[in-house]
């Protein structure tokens, strides 16, 4: 089920330390890693809450799209050269020096440009869904987010307390308000 | 786009900054190259050189890297981000460009070399052209002023390295010394299209069209600059937020990392 506004809360931290304890808290109170997000306005080093280790697939997206390309830069060298078999100096219709550089040009074009759509997709982005928000993230503030929390809300809410939240928004537009 | 900063996002970001430079710098060898073998595919004197794709690889980076130091004197002193752009940055890049401007003039002196070294007649005659006829014979020795000979000592003393308004100049007079330097290496070798030199085509006139295209190339990418610079952000806070958070700390959360630790 995707998560929705209405059953996420957010607990808004100063210290990393004490982010680290309100996960530890989490974990305990039966938050599994797919439901907490840690939101900051700066990348911390991997491990610095305790988190569980990020999977993703970008180093795969590069490879895939280079092979696309090749095969793209392909088509478009024979295809073009054969529907126009022009021959010049005696030479052949399909020369291969000349066709690698669009080869090559058309393979890392493809790496490039899957890079990044999967940069885009694995981002999960665009993300048109309203999540709580507090503008003191982007300035220093560390926000933990507990999504899917139906009914286990309180138990969440105590948790991020006990950690030393400043403050825990509910509400997506909460940030309209600060 | 529903960027939030969560740790995935960052990771995420942090990878594919250092993927795409990985990509992207055969890209920037490839084009170059390319560039350059289509010129050396001529047969034609002056332009038919094996060293030409290096040399204009490194050319590109001499030139680049330059206009990137003056772009950034420029947008530090318009927009006021004196506490973004530091007088390390410019001491790195002066560094820098000792070392590319100083592998440049390798090059530039491997091309000069090779096409006296075979006494070729068309070759040599080039060269004649370049170095004894006007206007280029003005042209080449301010092209080897500005691209090297004036800036290159200026930027091994760090007090000059540091200074931005030395730097923005220096490495101006660099964009104008290569943009000389391809004209140089374009046009003489045009201008001798005949075996014989009483068939030789009168000396190149720039004609109003020629200057008025020119300018607008340049205005044109100095307008894509600002275009650029009005709609992004040019300077990414994240960078300078996490540099200051990571700059007196070691300890982070439940891991000790160097102060300089990125993902």
């Amino acid at each position: 089920m995707a998560e929705t506004a209405s059953d996420a809360l957010l607990g808004v931290f100063r210290e990393p330390d004490s982010v680290a304890t309100a996960l530890d808290s989490l974990r305990a109170a039966g938050f599994g890693g797919h439901e907490l997000t840690i939101l900051s306005g700066v990348p911390y080093p991997e491990g610095a809450f305790g988190e569980e280790p990020e999977r993703h697939r970008l180093y795969v997206f590069p490879f895939m799209g280079a092979a696309c390309g090749f095969a793209v830069a392909l088509l478009l060298v024979i295809g073009t050269q054969i529907s126009y078999p022009l021959v010049t100096g005696g030479k052949p219709i399909l020369s291969i020096p000349p066709m690698v550089n669009v080869m090559y040009e058309g393979t890392m074009l493809g790496a490039v440009l899957f890079t990044v759509i999967c940069i885009i997709f694995e981002s999960r982005l665009p993300n048109l869904t309203p999540m709580p928000y507090d503008p003191r993230i982007s300035e220093g503030y560390i926000g933990v987010l507990v999504t899917r929390a139906d009914g286990r809300t309180a138990a969440a809410e105590r948790a991020l307390r006990e950690a030393g939240a400043l403050d825990i928004v509910t509400h997506p537009n909460a940030q309209l308000a600060t | 786009m529903g960027f939030h900063g969560s740790k995935r996002q960052w990771r995420l970001q942090a990878i594919a900054g250092i993927l795409l430079s990985a990509l992207i710098l055969p890209i920037f060898v490839s084009v170059h190259s390319i560039v350059s073998w289509d010129f050396a595919m001529a047969i034609l004197p002056g332009w038919h050189s094996t060293v030409f794709p290096p040399y204009f690889v490194i050319g590109a980076v001499h030139s680049g890297v330059s206009a990137v130091a003056t772009v950034m004197a420029s947008l530090r002193r318009v927009f006021h981000l004196e506490d973004y752009i530091t007088p390390d940055h410019f001491d790195a890049l002066g560094r820098l460009l000792v070392a590319v401007a100083t592998t440049w003039l390798f090059f530039f002196l491997m091309d000069f070399y090779f096409g006296i070294f075979r006494r070729d007649p068309t070759e040599v005659a080039v060269w004649q052209l370049r170095l004894f006829t006007p206007p280029y014979s003005t042209l080449f020795p301010i092209f080897l002023l500005t691209a090297y000979v004036i800036p290159v000592p200026i930027w091994l003393f760090r007090r000059f390295r540091r200074n931005i308004g030395v730097m923005f100049w220096t490495s101006l007079l660099v964009n104008v010394g290569m943009w000389l330097e391809r004209y140089i290496l374009i046009v003489p070798p045009l201008s001798f299209k005949e075996p014989f030199t009483y068939l030789w085509v009168p000396p190149y006139v720039p004609q109003p069209p020629e200057y008025i295209l020119t300018l607008a190339g340049f205005g044109l990418v100095s307008f894509g600059f600002l275009i650029f610079a009005k709609i992004f952000p040019i300077i990414p806070l994240y960078d300078i937020k996490e540099g200051q958070v990571l700059k007196h700390e070691i300890r982070i959360g439940r891991v000790r990392v160097p102060a300089i630790f990125r993902e």
